[in-house]
């Protein structure tokens, strides 16, 4: 079992089935039909019934267990009663909302006694009973198609799944003043009214409009067209969502896993340094890996804390202090050449030696004799720093400062 | 025993973040942040619904922008302007007379606003109280998706003493929105002034100038008019009222003129600058291109207002936000993580509280029993000008628009005896209903307590009445409501009194 939330659910029969009270002195047993356990549900699968036929419950009772594709759901009963008749078994699937999948009576019923209704044969009954005409078993029945019953139970699960407008009228409802009217200028009784008349307004409500739809006063599909205009607008419109485009700090962002990572923070360094004439690329590319790994050891290798201090005590920071050896930041560096001349092998290889000597783009001007005889390159140093350490930080900007020493080092 | 190795790797680790280590740990089934009116209503509702349930809010005092600085306080100044204004210049008609001067005492004034403001704000924590639900007054921010920190705020009353975790099963984010700013215009809150600060002016200025002709805008020129100044509204549309029906807007746009107020229509904002205590605000027309200089005392920049998430931390979790800075979600308002859902000005619909109110309570639903209620196409408007402006469902313009043939009733107060022997005739009641079936589609009115007239159209949309239910429903006499009556009755028929 992947996931499970029980959800209390309380369903009543009067929920579940509508007008209720209207079928209860003529026929005993109640329809229990598969309930929606969100307004998107459709179909769902029975997991388990915690009662047998015969068996009593109490309002509260968990009836039945139902799967629907994201979780199981316990079932209550809100009224006291008897189980009747299991249509539907345990196991099964895909069990659409509003299909009839049980039988509830009274605690008091007798079982032998009492009528229960086929949810087959309901439809051929039709013509034949008038007795039941009223009931709410009908309800069910006048619909030609079970698979339309969950419309008329919950109107938010019509509206999006697209079905019918119309359905079939709640028998449940006070009629609107204006419909009384119309249907007594018509010859139509109330119960012909509510068995006959495609309802579109909220909850199997019939409106003006539906009875003008019916007698013929107004195109046929005037009322329910009106509704499905006006569902369209019920719900908050989010099919046109632009999001907004993700900022390139977020990009970094989303490497770092896990939501609780505060944000690393990067130093940036650009330094224009400039080579003897004679020094290659290679090599200096080389020293210059040499001198930052150096400088990389140095920064994290030298304690924090003050260590001229008369407080310092190398014990006490080593035991605070995370091993040096631990990385507090990673560096990523471009070298890239700016005018490339010579490429006449050296001898030596420290950098401070290949450095032609101090350089930026303000003395560009007057070095342009020096540019003759010199490299120039650009190093685009980038060091993220851990948010891990507590001396991160400083250790990450100490070690930028040795770099930068290189620009303004003189040749030596 | 690997197991509990695990645990303690576990455990270390997290140690290792400084920012976990100090705070103080509570435990809750709902954390709501933000308590305005989508967030205290949610947090109540849940409360009553069993949950255990902690609400956080930075400003300290509950009710959100509504109750500190928005709905609340300006319809207390706009009561008390009325009445000023009535006394002023309608009691002497009416065979009262008035001897002694009568004059506005902008301390008191200003004060009588603040104090019912307080008893709101208070109400709401007592609200909290009695329904047992935690406020924490600090700064909530997402610590990871199950776990909200609330953070200390310097300077708000009862901040909490440390940073405290709130580990919890579900979250509804509710933190509202902020004034839209001007590009280019400072505001100062003294000379240049939001929504805010035009609630706290100290004194009432000669001249007061407005960027934006909606709601906001419109109310607070209401308000400092019948105080005695000089107001111009400046709009970029050839409109104002925004969403309103267009017949509505030229007829607000008329009785606001015949009350002082200087319309400047197509008209956009080049820049605003205060200089010592005027502020020089160039304006251009959009179509003509001609530019004019005004000058104004103060400025109000109530140009709308945008979703505030800053200080959240929503980026941590990739909570995605569309292009105008909304937090995206679906129809249950759950964003990508189902236990975090999302309420009120911070996401989509519009801007209103009672609209965040709703959904405050769907969401609750939605987290208890998988089912909740909101029908965005009855969400009314009201703006508390003299006469009242109040609609809800659909405007002329938008059932054009959709091809829906409509017909209009219409009924002037003018022939409304309660408005009548108030002596309050301005406006009219319009309701729009479909041609074939008389379904009610929208109503619109402009009158004397029209904010309490809609409501029942409201509940006429609900239930899909035609105009002919509304008209047999029996309404009082004589009352305002019966100009309800009568233009649903003259929308499907012929009206009695007109």
């Amino acid at each position: 079992m992947p996931f499970r939330s029980i959800l209390k659910v309380p369903v009543g029969r009067l929920t579940s089935v509508r007008g209720l009270h209207a079928g209860q002195q003529l026929l005993k047993a109640q329809v229990f039909a598969m309930p929606a356990m969100s307004p998107t549900m459709e179909k769902g699968g029975i997991v388990e019934w915690k009662f047998k036929v015969g068996e009593s419950f109490s309002a509260g009772d968990v009836l039945l267990e139902v799967e629907t594709d994201k979780s199981q759901i316990d079932v209550e009963a809100q009224d006291d009663g008897k189980m009747a008749k299991i249509i539907v078994d345990n196991g099964a699937k895909d069990v659409n909302v509003g299909e009839v999948i049980a039988y509830l009576a009274e605690p008091e019923d007798d079982l032998a006694s009492l009528e229960l209704p086929s949810p087959d044969s309901s439809s051929k009954k039709e013509a034949s009973s008038k007795k039941e005409e009223n009931t709410n078993k009908k309800e069910t029945a006048a619909e030609p198609a079970p698979k339309a019953v969950p419309s008329t139970k919950k109107p938010a699960a019509s509206s999006s799944s697209g079905t019918r407008a119309s359905e079939q009228a709640n028998p449940s409802q006070v009629l609107l003043p204006s419909v009384q009217i119309l249907l007594h200028e018509n010859n139509i009784s109330a119960e012909d009214a509510i068995q006959k008349i495609p309802a579109s307004g909220p909850n199997g409500r019939i409106l003006k409009g539906d009875v003008l739809s019916y007698v013929g006063k107004v195109s046929q599909d005037a009322a329910s067209k009106l509704t499905q205009y006006i569902k369209k607008f019920e719900k908050l419109d989010l099919s046109n969502i632009e999001l907004k485009a993700p900022e390139p700090k977020q990009a970094i962002k989303s490497e770092a896993p896990g939501p609780v990572k505060p944000q690393p923070v990067v130093l940036s360094e650009q330094l224009y340094l400039k080579t003897a004439q004679n020094v290659s690329l290679e090599q200096f590319a080389k020293s210059l890996r040499a001198y930052i790994n150096e400088a990389k050891y140095l920064s994290h290798d030298q304690p924090v804390a003050n260590s001229h201090s008369d407080h310092y005590d190398h014990l006490f920071e080593e035991l605070i202090t995370p091993e040096p050896t631990q990385p507090r930041f990673q560096v990523s560096y471009d070298l890239i050449p700016t005018s490339v001349r010579d490429l006449t092998p050296q001898q030596h290889d420290d950098i401070f030696d290949l450095l032609a000597g101090p350089s930026n783009l303000s003395t560009k001007v007057d070095t342009n004799l020096q540019v003759e005889q010199s490299n120039e390159y650009l190093v685009d140093l980038k060091v993220t720093v851990s948010d891990k350490f507590g001396d991160a930080n400083i250790k990450a900007q100490r070690f930028v400062d040795y770099v930068r020493d290189l620009e303004t080092s003189p040749e030596n | 025993m690997l197991r509990f190795r695990l645990q303690s790797g576990a455990s270390r680790r997290f140690l290792s973040q400084t920012s976990s280590l100090l705070a103080a740990k509570k435990q809750h089934d709902l954390v709501i942040i933000g308590a305005g009116p989508g967030g205290y209503v949610a947090a109540i509702k849940a409360a009553q619904l069993g949950f255990d349930v902690a609400c956080v809010e930075k400003r300290g005092r509950a009710g959100g922008t509504c109750l500190n600085v928005g709905c609340i306080p300006s319809k207390a100044l706009l009561n008390n302007s009325h009445l000023y204004h009535q006394m002023k210049h309608d009691s002497k008609q009416r065979g009262i007379d008035i001897n002694g001067d009568v004059a506005i005492n902008m301390g008191q004034f200003q004060k009588a606003k603040d104090t019912c403001v307080k008893q709101l704000t208070g109400g709401i924590e007592m609200l909290f109280k009695k329904n047992g639900v935690t406020y924490y007054k600090g700064l909530g921010s997402f610590e990871n998706e199950n776990s909200i920190k609330v953070s200390p705020v310097e300077g708000i009353e009862g901040s909490i003493a440390e940073e405290t975790i709130l580990e919890t099963k579900n979250i509804i984010v509710a933190t509202g929105s902020e004034v839209t700013p001007f590009p280019g215009i400072k505001i100062d809150e003294e000379r240049i002034v939001s929504s805010t600060g035009a609630l706290d002016l100290k004194e009432v200025p000669k001249r007061l100038a407005i960027i934006g002709g909606g709601i906001i805008g419109l109310e607070m020129g209401s308000v400092y008019s019948r105080l005695g100044s000089k107001v111009s509204v400046i709009e970029f549309q050839p409109k104002i009222g925004a969403t309103m029906d267009n017949e509505v807007a030229t007829t607000t746009q008329k009785f606001l003129k015949k009350q002082g107020f200087d319309f400047k229509l197509g008209t956009k904002v080049i820049s605003a600058e205060r200089n010592g205590d005027v502020v020089n605000i160039e304006v251009e027309n959009v179509k003509s291109g001609k530019k004019e200089n005004l000058e104004a005392d103060v400025l109000l920049v109530a140009v709308g207002r945008r979703p505030f998430i800053q200080g959240l931390n929503a980026e941590s979790l990739g909570l995605d936000v569309d292009k105008r800075g909304r937090l995206v979600i679906d129809e249950q308002f759950n964003t990508k993580f189902p236990h975090i859902k999302v309420i009120g000005d911070v996401t989509f619909g519009p801007m209103l509280a009672h609209k965040a109110e709703e959904e405050g309570i769907a969401a609750v639903e939605y987290l208890k029993q998988g089912h909740g209620h909101v029908n965005y196409a009855n969400i009314p408007s009201v703006m508390y000008s003299h006469p009242e402006v109040a609609w809800v469902g659909k405007t002329e313009e938008q059932l054009k628009e959709d091809k829906i043939n409509y017909k209009v009733g219409k009924f002037p107060f003018m022939a409304n005896s309660r408005a009548k022997t108030n002596m309050d005739t301005e406006g009219f009641v319009k309701i729009l209903i479909d041609a074939e079936t008389e379904r009610l589609l929208g109503a619109h009115i402009v009158g004397p307590n029209a904010g309490e007239m809609i409501a029942e159209a409201g509940l006429a949309l609900e239930y899909g009445a035609s105009a002919e239910d509304i008209a047999r429903v029996c309404h009082a006499h004589p009352t305002l409501s019966e100009a309800f009556k009568e233009a649903n009755l003259a929308a499907f028929s012929k009206s009695i009194n007109f």
